[in-house]
């Protein structure tokens, strides 16, 4: 206890004052000082996430206008629970109107998201361990797709999967395709190609920083203690990019469970509608804006799972260190 | 409804900026769209009885007393900035430069991608000089005083639209109170030629769209009140702004047949209809602008058709009007005047392919021309087909929610 007390007031907590940062200075700050570095972010945040998510509260639980426009009321004590009910009994029940499009959510975001694991971490792996001097090369090359917007990149998709587009021209050299495909009739496996396409880097990304941070002495140790390249890989690979995989998983399947553009853009069918379609629609038709924010607001719980597992990974992670 | 109802994806609005924001990311997706949706709340509130005009029973809209029109004679506003809130490209740059010119203006181009965002704009408190309503929220843009009435001695060229636009005046605004004409379209289906003849189109007509040999290239418009206008009349129902549940159900089922047939919802197909669709319902002009402007090589205009009930279908028009906060609206007024000069008329449709409703644009005229295909004649509105028409009109509330969840059923059906 004393010792852990005693590197406490090393790094600089002591008696209501903090010190500098090092002992070279010798300066001394008042405790809010360090803090007070992240007053731009909490003031942000208030401002944009906290104040935004009361105003879909507001909205959810709020009025419509002559126009059957949403009105946000902000005073909880004149909200109007009534669409709440109705919403959660369509996403809840057997015949819910919502419930499949969750259901088919999920499914769609698990394939994309396990699809970009396993393409993104091969990419990652090659650029950590074997790309040499051409790394910064092959960063660039990922992260390219990100400077074009993604809805120009969706458009090019769009033309790709034509029938007579690109995709189908290649398909046809293999023997056992007779006729092209019809890409854009609303399929599945369309919109969970744009989607995997979509996020992918945002994957490589973060897999590809932790694993550039593997310490090479660590694999050659495992070598010389016999272990084969798989063994290595499964024993001491894999669990120290563990962070940087959870971290990827995160960034893509969040906006992914939200997503509509993607299926708005290579489907366009009922049969591929997500919950994002859901919330988009609702937002565009008279008298359903309560619904799309309640929709919207049953993300957040649905995501909230996920966001605590990788922090709890995150934390465990740490604390092994 | 009318042709611009789309998401033009190029277009960054506050609400596209957000929902883009939501699909690059943020840690609520798609959360953002709805924080588009609070403003300010409306003047009118709900509660008050809607101006609900019909072809067959117009109603005069009300001139309020404390939002009146401006006075004669006055001069134009000086070196002012036009405002302009309209849709996305429906709009030739060419003609409203000319315009500033002419009055030593400049221009601020606002845009909406649906009704339902133009009138939350408004409601926000847009400020705008001039604005493209529809029809169907005329009377509660007047009914909110969002509107103010037209001064119609600075409109002349009035004179040059068809003479139901001036006497007496189109029903949805009887003596033009509040509006002039801007463009007409008429709601069909268009097909590949080369896929279904011009008799076989007109043999089926709406059944085009339920016919299974085109499964997997049907598509219809993403705008709700069309595409349920449609298929009230597939389904016999000649009120296209029925408030019967059981018809709208009828609706809603006739669609939900067309979802097994890999049918689309789609409102960019002006840009792509022959190369993804065989048969689309959709606006006769975004044909002729697909044969215009966007056919590829291998797609001819001989191949594009457009098929319109021979006997009555619905048709429209957009329209122009002054917002009541207009900080210019003597040049908002001889904005419109402007608008209907004949060759400023000829001189928009050329850029972008929407005929406006003046004598001298008729069809004949600009199939003579060469500016349309002959066998797209039937994509155009003349005055006669105009007068004939079922027009998706203004509905209360509660009939209009019917419509809206019977929409979001259908779109939500997995067949």
């Amino acid at each position: 206890m004393d010792e852990a007390g005693g590197v406490r007031r090393k790094r600089g907590f002591g008696r209501g004052r903090a010190f500098a940062g090092d002992a070279q200075s010798g300066a001394w700050y008042p405790r809010w000082f360090w803090p007070s570095f992240t007053s731009p972010a909490i003031a942000w945040q208030s401002i944009f996430f906290v104040g935004s998510m009361y105003m879909i509260l507001a909205v959810a639980f709020g009025a419509v206008d002559i126009f059957r426009n949403p009105v946000p009321v902000v005073q909880p004590w004149y909200w109007d629970f009534s669409r709440l009910t109705e919403t959660v009994g369509q996403i809840l029940s057997s015949d819910g109107l919502y419930r499949p499009i969750y259901v088919r959510t999920v499914v769609y975001v698990g394939i994309a998201s396990s699809a970009c694991l396993v393409i993104g971490y091969a990419v990652a792996y090659f650029v950590a361990f074997h790309a040499g001097r051409r790394r910064a090369l092959f960063v660039v090359l990922i992260v390219a797709p990100i400077w074009i917007s993604y809805v120009m990149r969706m458009y090019a998709w769009q033309g790709l999967l034509l029938e007579d587009g690109l995709m189908n021209r290649l398909l046809l050299f293999l023997p056992w395709m007779n006729h092209p495909v019809n890409w854009l009739d609303g399929r599945s496996v369309t919109v969970i190609l744009g989607l995997g396409y979509g996020y992918l880097p945002y994957l490589i990304l973060p897999v590809f920083a932790q694993l550039s941070r593997v310490e090479p002495m660590l694999l050659q140790a495992a070598g010389d203690l016999g272990a084969g390249r798989v063994q290595t890989f499964i024993r001491v690979t894999l669990p120290q990019s563990k962070q940087g995989v959870m971290a990827g998983l995160v960034i893509i399947t969040l906006p992914m469970m939200g997503d509509y553009f993607t299926n708005t853009m290579l489907s366009g069918s009922p049969r591929t509608m997500m919950v994002g379609n859901i919330i988009d629609d609702s937002v565009n038709l008279p008298g359903l804006g309560a619904t799309g924010a309640i929709v919207a607001l049953s993300l957040v719980l649905l995501l909230f799972v996920p966001m605590l597992l990788y922090m709890r990974a995150t934390r465990t992670a740490a604390s092994a260190l | 409804m009318h042709p611009r109802e789309r998401h033009d994806p190029n277009m960054i609005t506050r609400r596209k900026l957000l929902q883009l924001a939501g699909a690059a990311g943020v840690s609520i997706p798609s959360a953002s769209a709805l924080l588009a949706a609070c403003g300010k709340s409306p003047k009118a509130t709900e509660g008050q009885k809607s101006l609900l005009g019909r072809p067959d029973s117009p109603v005069e809209l009300p001139i309020h007393e404390d939002v009146q029109p401006i006075e004669d004679g006055l001069p134009v506003e000086e070196g002012a900035t036009l405002q302009l809130f309209n849709w996305a490209e429906y709009i030739a740059p060419k003609v409203v430069k000319t315009f500033c010119e002419k009055f030593n203006c400049d221009y601020e181009y606002t845009t909406f991608n649906n009704m339902a965002e133009a009138e939350q704009k408004i409601v926000s408190g847009q400020v705008a000089d001039v604005i493209w309503p529809s029809a169907e929220i005329l009377g509660r843009l007047v009914q909110g005083k969002y509107l103010q009435p037209l001064n119609q001695s600075y409109i002349p060229n009035i004179e040059n639209t068809w003479t139901v636009f001036s006497d007496p005046g189109p029903w949805y605004d009887p003596g033009w109170r509040y509006t002039v004409p801007y463009e007409c379209f008429p709601t069909g289906i268009g097909y590949r030629r080369d896929v279904v003849s011009d008799e076989e189109a007109a043999a089926q007509g709406y059944e085009l769209l339920w016919n299974p040999d085109f499964s997997g290239r049907i598509g219809v418009l993403d705008v709700f009140r069309e595409t349920i206008g449609t298929a009230l009349l597939r389904s016999g129902i000649t009120d296209v702004n029925t408030e019967k549940e059981s018809d709208i159900a009828k609706a809603q089922a006739a669609l939900e047949e067309l979802v097994p047939h890999g049918v689309r919802i789609d409102i960019n197909y002006y840009g792509n209809f022959g190369e993804k669709f065989q048969v689309h319902q959709g606006w006769g002009t975004d044909f002729v602008t697909y044969v215009r402007f966007y056919s590829p090589k291998e797609i001819t205009p001989e191949d594009v058709g457009f098929w319109f009930p021979e006997d009555k279908g619905v048709a429209a028009n957009d329209m122009m009007a002054v917002a009541a906060n207009a900080p210019h609206p003597v040049l908002a007024h001889e904005f419109l005047n402007y608008m209907l000069d004949n060759e400023t008329a000829y001189t928009n449709f050329a850029a972008y392919g929407y005929p406006a409703p003046l004598n001298s644009m008729t069809p004949e005229s600009l199939i003579d021309q060469g500016d349309v295909p002959p066998h797209l004649a039937d994509a155009l509105v003349t005055e006669e087909r105009w007068k004939n028409s079922y027009w998706i009109a203004e509905l209360p509330p509660a009939a209009e929610q019917m419509y809206a969840d019977a929409w979001q059923a259908f779109k939500l059906s997995s067949g």
